[in-house]
């Protein structure tokens, strides 16, 4: 009895060994993805759907790749779009495998944490000679210690956005601007039976786009200037906090804030339900024409407390460190951040250009106002700890918007939590 | 336990008698099954008539009214060129890993169930031990093993790894250690060959169950997103999950996202329609030599 | 099969076992930093947390599971005429994704107008937050699981079901057993093996929930809803903290280890 399990599984793993091992050997023997010592070098690119229509973005991208291509014969271009979902899984394990992309676009969020594993080249010498061209945010933001990682191919920008229909039903005439307008505003929207100000309290919503910028705006910092330490339980955090907790006490804040995830279409903003939001972008304007009609989506200039500020960062392409084709693939960065692409993309995309000498004709009003916004946009402070921090300070807000603590006692802990872990950076 | 004393030689009969049931029962059968339904189908319908609403973000419940369904998310998701690549590389992935899965899976928990080696317990809870550990947590190191092999972003890496299924081991193991070890012991009387043994009486005696670990071997593969997207490098090894979430911007609207996954629903129904009949066949048990 | 196994199962779970044991760098660079990622689990608030969340969840939603899916099993397992049609109704959350069928859940829950508010406010009763307060989230987030979930267990008892001899149910009625007494002295033990499989499964399942929290509440409201997966994803494919992750993947492994082996000790025992 012994031998028959041995006979079935020999009678598997035999041949299945011989098949495994043919496999291994013969990939072995082709190469993939072009790395081979041709005439011709092959950059790959990973791009994301930032151009949200499909045939647009296959027209845009197509064009790019043949006037490259064109003006550089000995280089083969591949685009291969990926998906947003999921991305950082595929990202990190590429890395990890070494098979990742020559270049791939990402955003300031992610830069420090791959500069700080090794994974990303400095692109300085791409994007020196054209330096001052671009907005004063642009390179900045794409840096880390000083080094320039990321070529700016974007820039984005946030500011205040009204439902005219809600506040004129609440009677307010002037859209608030400051804090103390949004205050003295929120009963009078509340009697008219809505919300007052759009919030995204999930532990999943980066909170560039909700509590730092009311930070900003108070003042204050989330790092201090060594980065070695956290500064927003300070007084201007304070501030922050105790405002955010004394609307949602009011209820002007929606209640689904706790679990929205900075997701418009389908929560109270994009339905119609709350007067306003302080951090919209573009897209965020043209998706909310849809469900209050576009007469009624009125742009404003971002939020001011002690400052006026905005959320605005740049996206680049960064350069892969393990990449073999390393020169051919500067040249494709170079290719990209010149005037004519940068204006390309950014009709199509609807997003800005980072350089400041490319005027793209606004097609619509939102736009323009869009465009004034740019000047306080804040790329957001990038520290390899940050999206760790971010994930203590969210946990903590929740705290206090559920009454589960006081506003400085949770600043406090987060900020506990958020040095020990910065102390314990290499 | 009660000693099996006499050796069925008659075709089992699925249904129970009905004799014997008080009336109540009969009522309260139907009702508790349709209620069930209900609540089991409400959400999926919703989802079904989401995905027919107008763009435009306008959710329940005006998205119910039938009066405005449009056919516009699906053209919007269906304008890829690719979808034919796509959906070739996830039949290919799905179809394949079954027909491998069922097979292997089936003759290794024969082994486990029916026959008494060295090791055999350690080994199958090494098996169960793998069950336990987080993908997330082998995504990275299996990642690395197969780009080691060169296997990345071709359907030797796509396939192969999952192959090796031990929730079908387990499954199979369990169902085959309920047939009567008397039906082995007379096959080998009878001198029968372990091959033979395994195609003439196990098989076909856990039909069902095939057919069942067919459909999930099916449906995990078929829905699978993270594994080809990670291994997938280029558009043409995409299946069909990853290449439709491509054409996702980041936040679609309910619309869409409805609508996509209606699409990729479709097939997984069909199989599951096609495979249904397998699974009310009733456990033959052929004649025995007394 | 067994090549397969121990090249494409066993040898990532080694891989992420020494991996919890260094620092791993994505760039490939590391140190051995022994069990350092260990005691600092520990020791870790976090960790805690995620433990204690995960442990609730599974309490709540393996007896869930498992008994939805028996009952509607034998309920099935009665009729005859329309079984087919049921079956595949039941079947239905399952095709679904998980990401899907948590969007729409968490549409359902809303607390302002979801589904679910909007029947209970016919009678009068809330609106009731049901993923905004830790009270509620757990089991909210259970329901949701169970509901895309309970079809692949149903079927599996359903065959199960089947594979339990006509003959002793006969035998046990001419001796004028009743139904429950049927369905206790001879379905239950028949059904073991399956039993202690779904069991085990749904258990393993239940440890390792994380997409479901991901998408309807992002672990909050302050991490009331924070699974150990979800810790490890964050170390991992957030912080890029790769060996504390692998540690994390371990320690998971062996809580499920021992609770599987306390299952077996309990209802796994194959005659």
């Amino acid at each position: 009895m012994k031998f028959a399990v041995r006979t079935t599984v020999c009678r598997v793993a035999a041949p299945l060994t011989a098949l495994v091992l043919a496999a291994a050997l013969s990939s072995c023997g082709g190469g993939d993805s072009g790395d081979s010592s041709n005439a011709k070098k092959s950059v790959t690119l990973w791009m994301y759907p930032v151009i949200a229509d499909q045939a647009a973005s296959d027209a845009y991208w197509k064009k790019v790749e043949t006037d490259f291509e064109a003006a550089n014969s000995g280089i083969d271009l591949k685009l291969e779009m990926q998906p947003w979902a999921n991305r950082e899984e595929k990202v990190s394990a590429a890395f990890a495998g070494k098979k990742g992309p020559d270049v791939l676009l990402m955003i300031p969020d992610q830069i420090p944490q791959y500069v700080a594993n090794g994974s990303l080249e400095p692109v300085g010498d791409v994007v020196e000679p054209d330096k001052d061209k671009f907005l004063p945010a642009a390179i900045p933001g794409l840096s880390v210690d000083g080094k320039v990682y990321g070529a700016p191919i974007y820039h984005t920008v946030t500011t205040t956005m009204y439902n005219k229909t809600i506040l004129t039903k609440a009677g307010i005439t002037k859209p608030p601007e400051t804090w103390d307008e949004i205050k003295a505003a929120a009963p009078k929207i509340k009697a008219a039976g809505f919300s007052t100000l759009d919030y995204s309290a999930s532990p999943e919503a980066t909170l560039n786009l909700n509590f730092y910028p009311l930070l900003w705006q108070a003042g204050g910092n989330v790092f201090a200037d060594d980065g070695k330490s956290v500064a927003f339980n300070q007084a201007p955090g304070l501030e922050a906090l105790t405002f955010l907790k004394t609307l949602w006490d009011q209820g002007a804040i929606p209640k689904s804030a706790l679990s929205n995830g900075n997701v418009i279409a389908d929560q109270p903003l994009g339905k119609g339900q709350v007067a306003m939001a302080f951090a919209a972008a573009p897209a965020d304007a043209g998706t909310v024409a849809k469900t209050w009609g576009a007469a009624n989506v009125e742009i404003g200039t971002p939020l001011t407390d002690k400052k006026q500020v905005g959320f605005g960062l740049p996206g680049g392409l960064v350069l892969n460190a393990a990449s073999e084709n390393s020169d051919a693939a500067k040249k494709f960065l170079s290719f990209m951040i010149q005037p004519a692409q940068l204006e390309g993309l950014s009709k199509a995309s609807g997003f800005f250009t980072p350089r400041s000498d490319v005027k793209v004709v606004a097609t619509d009003p939102n736009a323009a106002k869009f465009a004034d916004a740019l000047q306080y946009a804040v790329p957001g402070e990038p520290n390899p700890a940050a999206r760790q921090i971010m994930s203590f300070l969210s946990a903590e807000i929740q705290a206090v918007l559920t009454g589960k603590k006081q506003p400085q006692q949770a600043l406090d802990d987060a900020a506990k939590q958020a040095n020990d872990l910065l102390s314990r950076q290499r | 336990m009660v000693n099996l004393l006499e050796r069925p030689a008659v075709q089992e009969v699925t249904e129970t008698p009905v004799a014997g049931r008080r009336p109540v029962a009969q009522l309260t059968l139907p009702t508790l099954l349709t209620l069930t339904a209900i609540v089991t189908i409400a959400p999926f319908a919703a989802m079904v008539l989401v995905a027919f609403a107008p763009p435009g973000g306008r959710t329940f419940p005006d998205a119910l009214d039938p009066t405005h369904f449009t056919f516009a998310n699906f053209s919007r998701v269906l304008a890829s060129s690719d979808i034919p690549r796509w959906t070739v590389n996830s039949l290919l992935y799905s179809l394949i890993s079954v027909a491998c899965v069922l097979l292997f899976a089936s003759m290794a928990g024969y082994a486990f169930a029916k026959k008494k080696f060295p090791g055999r317990e350690i080994m199958f809870w090494a098996f169960l031990a793998t069950l336990m550990v987080p993908f997330q947590a082998t995504l990275i190191p299996s990642y690395i093993l197969v780009s080691n092999l060169n296997w990345v972003d071709s359907y030797w890496g796509l396939i192969v790894p999952t192959l090796a299924n031990s929730q079908a081991v387990f499954l199979m193991r369990q169902f085959i250690i309920q047939l009567p070890d008397e039906l082995f012991e007379d096959a080998e009387i009878d001198g029968a060959a372990e091959w033979r043994i395994f195609t003439m009486i196990v098989l076909p005696l856990i039909r069902p169950v095939l057919a069942t670990l067919g459909i999930f071997v099916f449906l995990w593969h078929w829905n699978d997103f993270l594994w080809p997207l990670v291994i997938g490098q280029s558009g043409r090894m995409q299946t069909l999950t990853v290449g439709l979430a491509t054409l996702q911007s980041q936040s679609p609207p309910i619309n869409q996202l409805m609508a996509g996954a209606t699409i990729t629903v479709v097939p997984s129904l069909l199989v599951f329609g096609l495979l249904q009949r397998y699974l009310t066949d009733s456990i033959t048990m052929s004649g025995l030599k007394a | 099969m067994l090549v397969l196994f121990l090249v494409f199962r066993l040898l990532p779970v080694v891989g992420a076992l020494l991996l919890s044991l260094t620092d791993y760098r994505l760039s490939g660079t590391w140190d051995f930093i022994a069990f350092d990622n260990y005691t600092r689990l520990l020791s870790d608030g976090m960790f805690h947390q995620a433990l204690l969340v995960t442990l609730i969840y599974t309490v709540i939603f393996v007896p869930l599971t498992v008994l939805l899916s028996l009952g509607t099993a034998v309920l099935l397992h009665q009729v005859v005429w329309s079984r087919g049609f049921f079956r595949g109704v039941f079947f239905l959350p399952y095709v679904t994704s998980i990401v899907l069928a948590a969007v729409i859940w968490k549409w359902i829950y809303d607390a302002q107008d979801g589904l679910l508010n909007g029947v209970l406010g016919l009678v009068s009763i809330g609106p009731v937050d049901f993923l905004g307060q830790s009270g509620s989230v757990l089991p909210s987030i259970a329901v949701t699981s169970a509901w895309k979930g309970f079809g692949y267990s149903m079927l599996i008892l359903l065959a199960g079901l089947q594979a339990v001899p006509k003959s002793y149910l006969e035998a046990a009625m001419i001796d004028g057993a009743g139904t429950w007494q049927r369905f206790r002295y001879i379905t239950l033990p028949q059904l073991r093996p399956v039993l202690f499989f779904v069991l085990v499964i749904e258990t393993i399942g239940a440890f390792q929930v994380f997409d479901a929290m991901y998408v309807m509440t992002g672990g909050g409201p302050v991490r009331s809803s924070y699974s150990l997966v979800y810790f490890l994803y964050d170390s991992g494919f957030k912080y890029f903290d790769f060996g504390y992750a692998s540690a994390i993947g371990l320690v998971l492994f062996l809580i499920v280890l021992i609770v599987s082996l306390i299952q077996r000790r309990l209802v796994g025992r194959d005659d």
